[in-house]
């Protein structure tokens, strides 16, 4: 017995992609109309601000040397504000500011919530931390910017081998033991009140869910395509039984008729 | 004696205009009659032993276009493959969409009353306007076709047309619908079998063919009918002067 022919070539994917193009191409329009209204009007408008960070190793005259350690110190830097116990000291020290007090919206802030307002960059040639913060409140988000700063002010990296008592137990891992060298952390830039909303970037969203909603649909086209037994055409029906085609008969229409088409 | 069928009437006005518009004939569609004869070719060229070669044909289920694929496969072993002694046994007693349809008149007898041994031979009826086609219709009888078709009178009726024509093309109910198609294996020398493009299930073909297979039968083939017309079918419409 001829064995059947399973084998799934371009051919057949091309072949079931084609007829359903115009599907891809109203539900991706369809999706990205809709992705583009929501984030015109349903979305609401953000604030971000900005705060600078330098760190330097307290020398006065700063080598390119000292410059490139203190520039790889600042990913340390930033795992530091990323931590859990940084977002309990950031919610403290955000539940102390009057804006936060008199705003009884935000009595429930957490420190995953603040944290999650953050974002980090750093400076390619100079050892500088970029820490944003972004909210739909532009006081908070001053406010959440302004604890970073207050908070900086304690937050001493690095100390002396001498102050290290090595008979001591061994300590939970932290950033005083990630750097090996006296580093200091200055503000380099405070943060100011965000005043004009971040651009919403609409056409971004639209041409990303155009394409996302395109390949959605193609892979669902393709997925129903080889779950569907429906005979279609001729190579469909030799691949799925093991007999002969003896014949493929058109669609019956009267010359007449086709010629009256024409 | 012969006796009106009512339920024909119901079906003619729905159904079996569509038939007769679809029967091959020379104002059909170029594409479509070369179907046909390659179709033709193809049977002709499946060996066999005896002079004359009998075929069921059937479908896996209602629907697939097996009533128009028989007609028009005699229609074309008849009058356009040659001169050929074709003989359409319309043996779906239960939903005949072919005596219906190529009957002139509505009070007929055929396959049935012969079965029933209201007759003593198969009539056999023959109308000009399909050629030299000769059709013995389903008859008036429609209670317990399977009982009918399984009576020793069908043997003995297919012996002697064999003897007689060339081809004889038996058109029987769907195989997953009831089991009148699966009584004719033993005295048949195969089945072909109908699928529509577009609403045949892959699967169901397959297990007609099984069911086939299980009662040792011998499938000779599938057509594929309702095929949508692809660029070579329309090139061929108008290849050179044989278009008409």
């Amino acid at each position: 017995m001829e064995e059947k022919n399973n084998e799934f070539s371009i051919r057949d994917l091309i072949g079931m992609i084609l007829p359903k193009l115009w599907i891809v191409a109203i539900v991706s329009v369809l999706v990205s109309v809709a992705v583009g209204i929501y984030s015109s009007f349903f979305v609401k408008d953000t604030y971000s601000t900005t705060v600078q960070f330098y760190v330097h190793f307290g020398s006065s005259e700063a080598n390119t040397i000292e410059i490139d350690k203190a520039r790889q110190l600042v990913p340390v830097y930033i795992s530091a504000y990323k931590s859990k116990s940084f977002g309990d000291d950031l919610l403290v020290e955000v539940n102390k500011s009057s804006y936060v007090k008199d705003n009884p919206s935000y009595k429930n802030l957490t420190a995953s919530s603040l944290l999650s307002m953050l974002s980090f960059a750093q400076d390619d040639k100079v050892p500088i931390m970029y820490i944003t913060v972004t909210s739909t409140d532009n006081n908070l988000a001053l406010t959440v910017a302004d604890a970073l700063t207050s908070l900086s002010y304690d937050f001493k990296i690095g100390e002396d081998d001498s102050s290290v008592d090595e008979t001591q137990p061994e300590k939970e891992l932290s950033i005083h033991t990630l750097v090996p060298h006296k580093a200091e952390f200055q503000i380099y830039q405070r943060a100011s009140l965000p005043e004009i909303p971040n651009e919403k970037n609409v056409e971004k969203s639209v041409v990303v869910s155009f394409f996302a909603a395109a390949v959605v649909t193609l892979a669902c086209i393709v997925v129903y395509a080889l779950l569907d037994v429906t005979i279609r055409d001729r190579r469909k029906l030799e691949s799925g039984v093991d007999v002969p085609v003896l014949g493929v008969i058109p669609k019956h229409i009267n010359a007449k008729n086709e010629e009256g088409k024409n | 004696m012969a006796k009106r069928i009512s339920v024909f009437n119901r079906k003619k006005i729905n159904d079996d205009k569509i038939l007769l518009d679809c029967l091959l004939n020379d104002e059909s569609s170029f594409a479509v009659r070369e179907a046909y004869l390659k179709l033709c070719t193809n049977i002709m060229y499946i060996p066999s032993e005896k002079k004359c070669k009998t075929i069921v044909v059937t479908s896996a289920i209602p629907g697939e276009g097996k009533d128009l694929l028989s007609a028009n496969l005699a229609l074309t072993l008849a009058n356009y493959a040659g001169n050929n002694k074709v003989l359409l046994i319309d043996s779906d007693l239960r939903c005949s969409e072919i005596s219906a349809t190529l009957s002139d008149n509505e009070i007929y007898r055929g396959l049935s009353e012969y079965l029933a041994g209201d007759d003593e031979e198969v009539y056999v009826s023959k109308n000009s306007k399909y050629g030299s086609l000769e059709v013995v219709l389903s008859g008036a009888h429609s209670s317990n076709p399977a009982a009918l078709l399984s009576s020793k009178r069908l043997p003995e009726a297919i012996r002697r047309f064999e003897e007689a024509y060339d081809y004889i093309i038996i058109n029987v109910p769907p195989i997953e619908a009831v089991t009148d198609a699966l009584l004719y294996s033993p005295i048949v020398d195969g089945y072909i079998i109908s699928t529509k493009a577009n609403y045949s299930n892959i699967n169901r073909v397959s297990d007609a063919i099984d069911s086939i297979r299980d009662v040792n039968g011998k499938v000779l083939g599938v057509v594929l009918t309702s095929a949508k017309s692809n660029r070579s079918n329309c090139e061929s419409c108008s290849y050179g002067n044989y278009k008409k």
